[in-house]
């Protein structure tokens, strides 16, 4: 088998460690499974399972072996705001305690293709709601990338494929759904009742590119490469209320919500013999200076025959903006290093690390769009049981973990005595906890 | 066997009728409430749509959509919603109350003979005089202690009364058909009494009489119905902030117009037979009822005192009504406006309003 020289194994290497900060959904945040969270999220190169269909899809087929797995994640956020202007009109947002659940398989293919292409489809649901489309007042601070970012319903789907036994390829898609629809309204004004109503919904789905490429230089030894594109949510539901021909009324709201960012990810892991070591080193480039105004967006546009008849239509017309609001974000790199122990046959420790640069610029100017840099501590503990009724090539396996985003304090002096937000410091943690059981055979 | 198939024949039959009786054949839905029949807005405003359709309200269309500039309506529009809101709940229930019973073709007629004379059937129609004068006094007078003013007197049930009086009588009509000061007769002499307000206006013991003796000049005060009008005129007028409210605008009057322009359209108004005041006014409520609806003079005391109060809003009004009162604009504004009175479409209006005020076609 030709194995790339150890020059470009070094060249990755040089290039995984340069790596300075990081990037969003509930995935890029926090996690998906027990595995990957007690690794500190560092698994472009050291990820296996139906993991894979998140962080890179070229390592889907690696373990030769069809898995089907279950898991939740809690999150719990101890987050605070301490505002100087206690009597501001612009209350402060909390993100919620949050619940969710993930279901995961992935197989490769016997037969002809000799299990060298591997399929996977994993489905994350939130507990609460499937999808929640916030749009809070962008003068009310809050914590961008905290507030709503579980209540999002992910699908990810999959494949890879091994040309050569050191080189996998894989593709794969994450769909989401936009919301969009229609409301027209006939009302009837002096008899206070509506005419005709109708009403269409839809949730038409989207998606966007998961592409990764694992090389395995040396025996034990992983390169990973990763890129996931930029999704988001579009929300859009025009109303339009009609009193005959004297009076139209046309709002339109829309925004872009959930909203996650191209991101390049490199990753090197190192199984070593001698302990039963993994080492696992990760960087990700997010372009997060793409970032979209994610507040709502409306406009009310009245008409009918006798506002235009004297020219009064427009001047009832309302625009929350004519101009999207500048987010100003910055790119980042997240560096993480991750390690997992093989104590015994039947249990391994893991622990991780990462420092997320917080991309959001100090909030000094109108919007109060909240983040901190984040400490990122990782630790967890996997069990292997061999299945009660099956042979003992089949394995039951259990992994839990728990997350400690550290949020160090951030102060912004906004300066202005008028300001309705006022000046403020932020910070805090947030507490994850997460639990798969998944069975290999 | 033959029994057995008879006996399902028949049980066959009854699951037939009892399959029937579970659907939804021949059986109606639920009845509904049935839909109002009152005439929807389309069809209360067909006088209105009618007028747009041919046409007859071109000029005002016009004046509004183009000649009055975006902002100027935008701004008007604002002020119009922030007058709403200072308008207390019930205010347009009680006066939708009043509406049919304050129904006055006469006034409506008179109302727009006389906006008809401005415009072009007055003898010195369209008055451009006049219409500087008026655009000068928006655009230089203090319009706040006038509109108080205004807004005073209206609420002065007695004097409103005596002035509805005199403008009933026919008499101030008649007496200034035959004023004449020294050579001077008719609308100019009208010009010359007022130049005459005007310029004693600017004398430091100006004061309500100066007002009464001038209008001695033209009719017997003694005589009724003038006594009572001077009586309140004077109460009005008392030295104090209504008597300096005036002195400031006939001030600034003096300043904008020293030759009294207004006296002629003045005159026009009050002695042309198109404009019937004593049909108008006709049959005014008996003494101890007031003399307009509570509920209109509330209304109408709210608009005049949130003018008074709202700088913002004077200026939207005032940048409007300069336009609408240019002379190119203001002879085709008016004729539409006389338009809109004859097709009783302010009444429609009003109806329709009264309707959602008070619900009273909701089921």
């Amino acid at each position: 088998m030709m194995r790339p020289g150890p020059l470009l194994l070094a060249g990755l290497m040089a290039i995984a460690l340069s790596a300075a900060p990081v990037r969003a959904s509930t995935f890029d945040i926090f996690g998906f499974t027990a595995r990957d969270v007690g690794l500190g999220d560092a698994m472009t190169a050291a990820t296996r399972g139906y993991g894979a269909l998140y962080y890179n899809p070229a390592a889907l087929g690696v373990d030769k072996q069809q898995r089907i797995g279950v898991g939740m994640a809690l999150t719990l956020p101890s987050l605070y705001v301490d505002r100087a202007n206690a009597e501001s009109d612009r209350p402060t947002i909390s993100p919620d305690a949050h619940l969710g659940f993930h279901l995961g398989w992935v197989k490769p293919i016997p037969g002809i293709f000799e299990q060298k292409l591997a399929l996977g489809v994993s489905v994350y649901l939130p507990a609460d709601r499937l999808v929640r489309v916030q749009g809070d007042d962008p003068q009310s601070p809050q914590f961008y990338l905290y507030q709503n970012l579980e209540d999002k319903l992910l699908i990810h789907v999959g494949a890879s494929v091994e040309p050569l036994e050191w080189l996998s390829f894989g593709l794969g898609v994450q769909i989401l759904a936009d919301l969009g629809g229609t409301v027209a309204l006939d009302m009837n004004v002096v008899s206070g009742s509506f005419e005709r109503a109708d009403v269409s919904v839809a949730l038409s789905p989207t998606a966007s590119l998961l592409a990764g490429v694992l090389v395995r230089p040396a025996a034990g030894v992983s390169v990973g490469l990763s890129y996931r594109g930029e999704s988001a949510l579009q929300f859009s539901l025009p109303v339009t209320v009609r009193e005959g021909e004297a009076l139209s009324l046309a709002i339109d709201v829309s925004q872009t919500v959930l909203w996650t960012p191209h991101q390049l990810s490199l990753g090197m892991a190192w199984q070593l013999d001698d302990p039963r070591l993994l080492l696992a080193l990760d960087a990700t480039f997010a372009l997060w200076s793409r970032a979209p105004d994610p507040s709502p967006r409306l406009a009310v546009d009245v008409g009918g025959r006798l506002l235009d008849a004297f020219g009064l239509a427009d001047a009832l017309d309302l625009s929350t903006r004519s101009v999207p609001i500048a987010m100003g974000f910055s790119d980042t790199v997240v560096a993480r290093v991750g390690a997992e122990w093989e104590v015994s046959d039947h249990v391994v420790l893991r622990g991780g690390y990462f420092f997320r640069p917080t991309p959001a610029p100090r909030q000094t100017g109108v919007t109060a769009y909240l983040d901190n840099d984040a400490h990122v501590i990782g630790l967890g503990a996997g069990f292997s049981f061999l299945h009660p009724f099956r042979s003992s090539e089949t394995v039951v396996q259990l992994d839990l973990a728990a997350q400690m985003t550290l949020l160090p304090r951030r102060t912004i002096v906004r300066g202005d005595p008028r300001d309705p937000v006022g000046d403020l410091s932020h910070g805090g943690a947030v507490w994850t906890f997460s639990a798969t059981l998944s069975h290999g055979y | 066997m033959h029994a057995m198939n008879a006996v399902l024949m028949r049980v066959l039959a009854a699951l037939s009728v009892g399959l029937l009786a579970c659907g939804g054949d021949g059986v109606d839905a639920p009845r509904q409430a049935p839909p109002s029949d009152c005439p929807g807005v389309d069809e209360r405003l067909q006088p209105l749509y009618a007028l747009l359709d041919a046409g007859e309200l071109a000029h005002l269309q016009r004046a509004m959509a183009v000649s009055v500039p975006e902002d100027a309506r935008r701004d008007v529009v604002d002020a119009g919603l922030r007058l709403v809101r200072r308008f207390e709940p019930g205010t347009f229930e009680d006066l939708a109350g009043q509406i049919e019973a304050a129904d006055r073709p006469g006034f409506v007629n008179a109302l727009a003979g006389a906006l008809r004379l401005l415009a072009s059937d007055g003898p010195g129609a369209p008055y451009p005089a006049a219409l500087r004068t008026l655009r000068g006094a928006l655009a230089s007078c203090d319009g706040a202690p006038t509109l108080a003013v205004l807004a005073d007197l209206l609420e002065d049930d007695a004097l409103l009364r005596a002035l509805i009086e005199v403008l009933a009588d026919g008499g101030l009509s008649d007496a200034l058909a035959d004023l004449a000061i020294d050579d001077v007769r008719g609308r100019e002499a009208l010009r010359l009494l007022l130049r005459n307000l005007l310029v004693t206006a600017s004398s430091p013991d100006f004061d309500v009489r100066v007002l009464i003796d001038l209008l001695g000049f033209i009719v017997d005060l003694d005589a009724p119905p003038w006594p009572d009008l001077v009586a309140g005129v004077e109460r009005f007028l008392a030295p104090g902030p209504a008597l300096d409210a005036v002195q400031g605008l006939l001030l600034c009057l003096l300043d904008v117009d020293p030759d009294a322009n207004l006296g002629p359209p003045l005159f026009d108004l009050l002695t042309a037979d198109a404009v019937d005041l004593e049909a108008a006014l006709d049959g005014l409520p008996p003494s101890g009822e007031p003399v307009v609806p509570l509920s209109l003079i509330r209304v109408l005391t709210t608009s005049l005192r949130f003018l008074a109060d709202d700088a913002e809003a004077r200026r939207a009004l005032v940048a409007v009504s300069l336009v609408l009162l240019r002379e190119d604009v203001a002879p085709g504004v008016l004729s539409d406006a006389a338009a809109l009175l004859e097709a009783d479409v302010l009444g429609d209006i009003l109806r329709l309003l009264a309707i959602l005020a008070t619900r009273s076609c909701a089921p």
